[in-house]
């Protein structure tokens, strides 16, 4: 039963359907990389008026950074200093979680 | 006669004539590497129908039988990651070709060698080779991340190497361990040795092998180095370690797991459910964090070898989490190099890896390749990183709803910085029209198929999921290596 799928029609089946898709892609790729965009495509309206797209960006950063401050996860930048002793530390600190909890429990 | 080993001489061969033969003409290290890296990928492919026949095949060199012997075995968990770490490894290759303009043969020939140690990890049947051909990716990869020389580089490398060789002692010493606790270093041995004797060193020697691979896998909390050297290294290198690095790794300490140190129980698998779900929170956490693409891509790949973690200890409650764990890992390697060598083509035009400073480029393969990458990551329907993590989400329903609904959490927190890179890179910034190379417009183009593929047929990765799960069992696997 598992071993079907590594029949050879199967294989030969599955190879074609992938092959035939990254063709539709490639060829696909190819075709829209010659199209140009179009001037005022872009244009957002709302409330009856244009609205430039600097004012309409979310600040991404600010406002992941906001989510990591509320749910305390900022702690974590200490881990990840750069400094490699903090990287050493963690590394033993690991291996003596990992050796309490072998040698206690099992 | 296992074809597959026979990558590993064709591997180092390549690496040492590269340096060698590339002196009078540059342009022999892309095409020598391209030729080993394809020459492994048919080796690995052919190797395929006889271990769908036998289930295990053993090789013992010189003749030597094991426990003596070193003995070589491919079974269905290995030739499939065998088969995927070549793949992975010919397309980096590939990649590299237009991408790598300077200092090919040391790149080439250290690509190589990285790529011989990890097919030597994935065939090797006792503690000592897989040491050694830990050391040979370990050393090759410490050399590929100061590639670029520059301040940035040498400082990644050089904590790689000290964090890499804390990685090797831990190894070292558990085996070491191992080895005068039950005098034996063949896996299939050790696994009999550890079954009927009692020894008090046992729990330190696991806790000090598995420290070690979990160093060299990056799992949290060992994990800090990947993100200094992912940033510093090229492209396709960045690949090559997020997406079959990762998976070596992972693959070592489940074969360590179940077919040595026999710890297929409750314990050992809570202990691995718990670092799961660490390392998937806190590399999504750290990702939603980053202004750099390639830090971003890096904790990206901690966290959903935290997923493969997951779904590996819920293996031992529900059968689906096995299922889950093997289909994630292959996913999990097709998504990371998908994204690593989509954002290459915009981290080389750009110059930075600093996504509000990098450039938008406008072609369609690039961009789509990246979104369909994130999309996957993210768990979206219809893409391959969905059908793995369905399983995921049933066999925890099956084990615990909580562990479900932390997965989910991590998949949502993995969708919002997955779109926050995709907005920044690809609509943000100025505009540029650039033309890629037909190769690396077949690269994204044929894993974006791939990754179509096993979400439109989930069927297909879970059958072959199902058939790696086969060797989990190890009595088939001690009954042939000891014969």
């Amino acid at each position: 039963m598992v071993e079907s799928i590594f029949m050879a029609q199967n294989i030969a089946g599955m190879l074609l359907i992938i092959a035939s898709i990254t063709i539709i892609i490639f060829v696909m790729g190819l075709e829209s990389e010659s199209r140009k965009d179009e001037k005022g495509k872009h244009k957002v309206y709302a409330c009856g008026e244009n609205i430039p797209l600097k004012k309409l960006t979310v600040p991404q950063m600010n406002f992941y950074a906001g989510i990591i401050k509320t749910l305390k996860l900022d702690a974590l930048r200490e881990m990840h200093s750069g400094k490699l002793t903090t990287y050493l530390f963690w590394s033993f600190g690991g291996l003596i979680i990992l050796l309490t909890i072998l040698k206690v429990f099992a | 006669m296992i074809y597959s080993f026979l990558a590993i001489p064709v591997l180092l061969l390549s690496a040492f004539l590269i340096p060698l033969a590339g002196i009078k003409k540059e342009n022999f290290a892309p095409k020598c590497a391209l030729l080993a890296a394809f020459i492994t990928f048919v080796l690995s492919v052919a190797t395929l129908p006889a271990v769908v026949k036998s289930k295990v095949l053993v090789m013992q060199m010189s003749g030597w039988k094991a426990p003596l012997g070193i003995s070589i075995v491919a079974d269905s968990f290995s030739i499939i990651l065998i088969i995927l770490v070549s793949f992975i490894g010919f397309l980096v290759a590939l990649y590299s070709q237009k991408y790598i303009t300077e200092r090919k043969r040391e790149y080439y020939s250290l690509l190589c060698l990285a790529l011989a140690g990890m097919i030597g990890i994935l065939h090797t049947g006792d503690l000592f080779n897989m040491f050694v051909f830990l050391e040979i990716t370990s050393i090759a990869s410490y050399a590929l991340a100061s590639y670029y020389r520059n301040a940035k580089s040498f400082e990644a490398s050089i904590k790689y190497l000290i964090i890499g060789a804390l990685g090797t002692s831990f190894f070292l010493l558990g085996t070491a361990f191992l080895y005068g606790a039950f005098g034996t270093l063949n896996l299939a041995d050790l696994s009999m040795a550890i079954a009927n004797t009692q020894s008090s060193v046992f729990p330190i020697a696991t806790a000090l092998v598995l420290a070690g691979l979990a160093i060299k896998t990056a799992i949290v909390p060992f994990h800090a180095w990947k993100p200094d050297v992912i940033t510093s290294v090229p492209s396709p290198i960045g690949a090559l370690f997020g997406a079959a690095s990762t998976s070596v790794g992972l693959y070592a300490i489940f074969r360590i797991i179940l077919t040595v140190l026999n710890l297929e129980g409750q314990l050992i698998s809570t202990v691995i459910i718990l670092a799961g779900i660490i390392t998937m929170i806190v590399g999504a956490a750290m990702a939603l964090q980053q202004k750099d693409i390639l830090r971003l891509l890096a904790y990206s790949t901690i966290s959903q070898a935290g997923y493969v973690l997951l779904a590996f200890g819920m293996g031992y409650f529900s059968a689906k989490g096995y299922e889950g764990a093997v289909f994630h890992l292959i996913n999990l390697a097709i998504i990371d190099a998908l994204l690593f060598f989509s954002a290459g083509v915009s981290v080389k035009l750009s110059r930075t890896s600093i996504m509000d400073d990098m450039k938008t480029i406008s072609n369609p393969l690039v961009s789509y390749g990246f979104l369909v990458g994130a999309l996957s990551l993210a768990g979206i329907p219809l893409l391959n990183g969905f059908s793995s993590k369905w399983l995921i989400y049933i066999a925890g329903l099956e084990v615990s709803p909580i562990l479900t609904l932390i997965a989910i959490i991590v998949s949502a927190v993995t969708l919002a910085y997955s779109v926050k890179a995709f907005y920044l890179i690809f609509m943000k910034n100025e505009k540029v029209n650039i033309k890629i190379d037909n190769g690396t417009k077949f690269i994204l183009a044929g894993l974006m198929a791939i990754s179509i593929f096993f979400g439109i047929f989930p069927d297909t990765g879970i059958q072959i999921a199902d058939f790696m799960i086969d060797s989990f069992d190890n009595s088939l696997y001690v009954l042939k290596v000891l014969g």
